[in-house]
């Protein structure tokens, strides 16, 4: 055991030493997703994550003004790419569209909600009624928290007296007291917190029985797993390369003079790749945690699934050493894999193509992009538990495949 | 415990067609440094390679410390220590992780491992650049951490596979003379070399390979009377010398074997050319001629590959 620790650790400080490896494997990722993202709209002015357009519904019961400034707010130009307000209907039927997840929310301004939330000149108090319900889509987490960001600092504007009824939406935004550029924070601080830690007066916050679905799309918390795993083929490739790259270099053939059996040898080669998988794609889900606010969901999700595509990428990066001749042949079939698996497993674009989307099931990159949306919509370890097994099921099928080609090398 | 550390029988690889190494027999005593002397492509480094166990022999066997490098290689691998030809080291790692590797590898660590790796870093005189990567090093550094490598362990034989190729005169020397001091100190050496030099300078016994086969072995000597033990004496004289009267003159005394004229020079074969050289001069200046420089060549294993292979070591 100490001799594949030490062959694997050896490994990972090998590559840890090449600047051109560390730049692909983590410089690169952080980059095509910055870049990705920028095209996407994820780091636009706006301040929004890259969610547009998101389906809200406002039934407005208030009999003064307040419940129309509120719409005004979700109506306005600056909210224009982020918010699409959907014409209100019944609050009947806003629940039905939350509940079969066509809308991310639905506001239901009570009739009395001016007066609940501005005090009588006359008397100083406010009157007592009905909250101002946000009715969310479960399956919109981020979406959903993105409005209730909105809705809450408006209300709390309201709340602080600041806000006066005959002062217009555009004259706070322009005077800084409604600052769009914070509600993405808000929304992430939300989304993370799973709970509004002091709710506001007047405002109660509800959620439907939408199940969770794909609709939910954040740029960035689609594009960088893909990214992570997209690279991860790569520095696998780079790994199993290793392994021919000992044996031009003479180090291979020492390591079989000393008393090290080849089984110790390929399982030192096996542990230094997965370490170096799991290194890369850890750093960059806490690095774009830290630079991106991608909000990754369970860690113990994460962490799992994280051990588990690593594990199988590494059998592939295994085979394609097993299978070819020279250093050099495993970058070139490593790079048209890579590259293959990145398209069929939708890391760059979603491809619906069914039989494209069957095929990428034999990739690493789609079971753990899938299980990566899944805890990013809130989704727990539990749920992903299909994802891990495929990804342990491919790992033990490609690693006995490997090593059979590797017995054939006489590795 | 038997007297001799490897003994092969019949040991043979073939590829194909190509018979690298055919049926070849040789032994070495504990404590002593054997040379496997032949030309590139003669079939050293296959044999080393069978030796090491990295190839299985086609036919034949060998035992090394008592055990069969085809039956029981682990036992083997755990008493020899190699240092192959090309440099098989990890350049962007340092001096030091090199060694800890290796030794790990070697089945070593702890405290031993790291007292070890301090002592061959003095040895092979790097304790100055253990913490510096190999990528900086030059050939000769290179080399002789490739050595330090093979011997992490003590083990008990250690082949050497022309571990002085490509290097400067002084780190050659280096090595050279760490051989010796590994001799002395009771440790077994395999030494593969081209260098004639290398192997008369190193060697107890010495082992001629060519085309596969070893076609001699012995000790300097025994290999040296294969060709006779006479001296070859070049006499060079100005142009105008009467050589072939010299010559006459020289064929005529009793402890010269022959003499040869050629050209500006007389070529006399002795048993002892530094006994009889006076004499020879004396003849000359009797002669009225004078002499202007003088070669003596002793024979060597040069001659003997020579003489039994019809070609030069080195062509």
């Amino acid at each position: 055991m100490n001799k594949i620790f030490a062959i694997g650790l050896k490994d990972l400080r090998l590559i840890l030493r090449d600047p051109a490896a560390l730049i692909l494997m983590l410089l690169a990722p952080y980059l095509i997703t910055l870049g990705l993202g920028f095209v996407s709209g994820a780091f636009s002015d706006d301040g929004s994550s890259g969610i547009q357009d998101i389906p809200v519904m406002i039934i407005n019961q208030d009999q003064d003004n307040l419940g129309g400034q509120l719409i005004e707010v979700f109506q306005s130009d600056d909210l224009a790419d982020l918010i699409d307000v959907i014409p209100a209907t019944s609050v009947a039927d806003g629940r039905t569209q939350v509940d079969e997840d066509e809308l991310a929310a639905l506001i239901i301004i009570p009739a009395n909600f001016s007066d609940i939330m501005i005090p009588d000149p006359s008397t100083g108090e406010t009157a007592e009624g009905e909250a101002l319900e946000l009715y969310r889509s479960p399956a919109r987490p981020i979406s959903a928290s993105v409005v209730e960001a909105v809705v809450t600092q408006f209300m709390g504007q309201v709340d602080q007296g600041t806000t006066l009824v005959t002062v217009s939406i555009e004259q706070l935004v322009e005077s800084g007291q409604f600052d769009l550029n914070t509600i993405q924070d808000q929304a992430t601080e939300l989304v993370t917190s799973q709970s509004t830690a002091d709710p506001l007066i007047g405002l109660s916050v509800n959620s439907g029985t939408a199940e969770s679905s794909e609709n939910e799309f954040n740029a960035l918390a689609v594009l960088a797993p893909g990214m992570a795993l997209f690279f991860l083929m790569y520095t696998v490739t780079l790994g199993g390369s290793s392994i021919l790259r000992e044996r031009t270099e003479g180090t291979l053939d020492r390591m079989q003079t000393t008393p090290t059996s080849s089984g110790q040898i390929l399982g030192g080669k096996i542990f230094g790749i997965f370490l170096t998988g799991v290194a890369q794609v850890g750093i960059l889900v806490i690095g774009s945690s830290f630079m991106y606010n991608i909000v990754w969901g369970d860690w113990l999700g994460v962490i799992a699934l994280i051990i588990s595509a690593a594990l199988a990428a590494t059998s592939w990066g295994l085979l394609i050493a097993g299978l070819a001749r020279t250093p050099e042949q495993v970058t070139g079939i490593g790079t048209a894999v890579m590259l293959t698996f990145g398209a069929i497993s939708d890391t760059f674009v979603d491809i619906d193509v069914p039989a494209l989307n069957a095929i990428g099931a034999i990739t690493p990159n789609q079971w753990a992009l899938q299980g990566f949306t899944k805890l990013g919509l809130g989704q727990t370890m539990v749920d992903i538990l299909p994802n891990i097994g495929a990804l342990w099921l491919m790992a033990m099928v490609i690693f006995t495949l490997a090593v059979f080609s590797f017995r054939r090398k006489g590795v | 415990m038997s007297r001799l550390i490897l003994e092969t029988a019949d040991l043979r690889k073939q590829y194909g067609d190509l018979t690298a190494v055919n049926q070849v027999n040789f032994s070495i005593q504990r404590g002593q440094v054997f040379s496997l002397l032949g030309p590139n492509g003669a079939g050293k480094s296959t044999t080393i390679s069978m030796l090491s166990c990295l190839l299985s022999p086609s036919d034949g066997d060998a035992t090394i410390d008592g055990h069969s490098i085809v039956n029981a290689p682990n036992k083997v691998k755990a008493v020899i220590g190699y240092v192959p030809q090309d440099l098989a080291l990890y350049n962007k790692l340092n001096a030091k992780h090199n060694l800890k590797f290796w030794g790990t590898m070697s089945g070593m660590g702890g405290a031993t491992l790291n007292k070890r790796i301090d002592e061959l870093l003095e040895r092979v005189e790097l304790a100055d650049r253990a913490n510096d990567r190999v990528e900086t090093f030059s050939g000769g550094m290179k080399r002789r951490l490739n050595i330090a490598v093979g011997l992490l362990h003590r083990p008990k034989l250690v082949f050497m596979d022309e571990p002085t190729v490509g290097i400067d005169p002084q780190s050659r020397r280096r090595i050279l003379d760490m051989v010796k001091e590994l001799r002395d100190e009771g440790m077994s050496v395999l030494y593969t070399t081209h260098y004639m030099e290398e192997a008369q300078e190193l060697s107890d016994e010495v082992g001629i390979i060519d085309h596969g086969k070893m076609i001699a072995q012995g000790t300097q000597d025994e290999l040296r009377r294969l060709v006779g033990e006479q001296d070859t004496l070049r006499l060079h004289f100005t142009e105008d010398a009467p050589t072939a009267d010299l010559a006459t003159s020289f064929t005529q005394l009793p402890f010269v074997s022959t003499a040869n004229a050629n050209e500006q020079e007389v070529v006399v074969t002795v048993p002892d050319a530094a006994s009889v050289l006076p004499d020879l001069l004396a003849i000359a200046t009797e002669a009225g001629q004078r002499v202007r420089s003088i070669d003596i060549e002793e024979p060597n294993l040069e001659a003997v590959f020579l003489h039994l292979t019809g070609r030069a070591l080195r062509e």
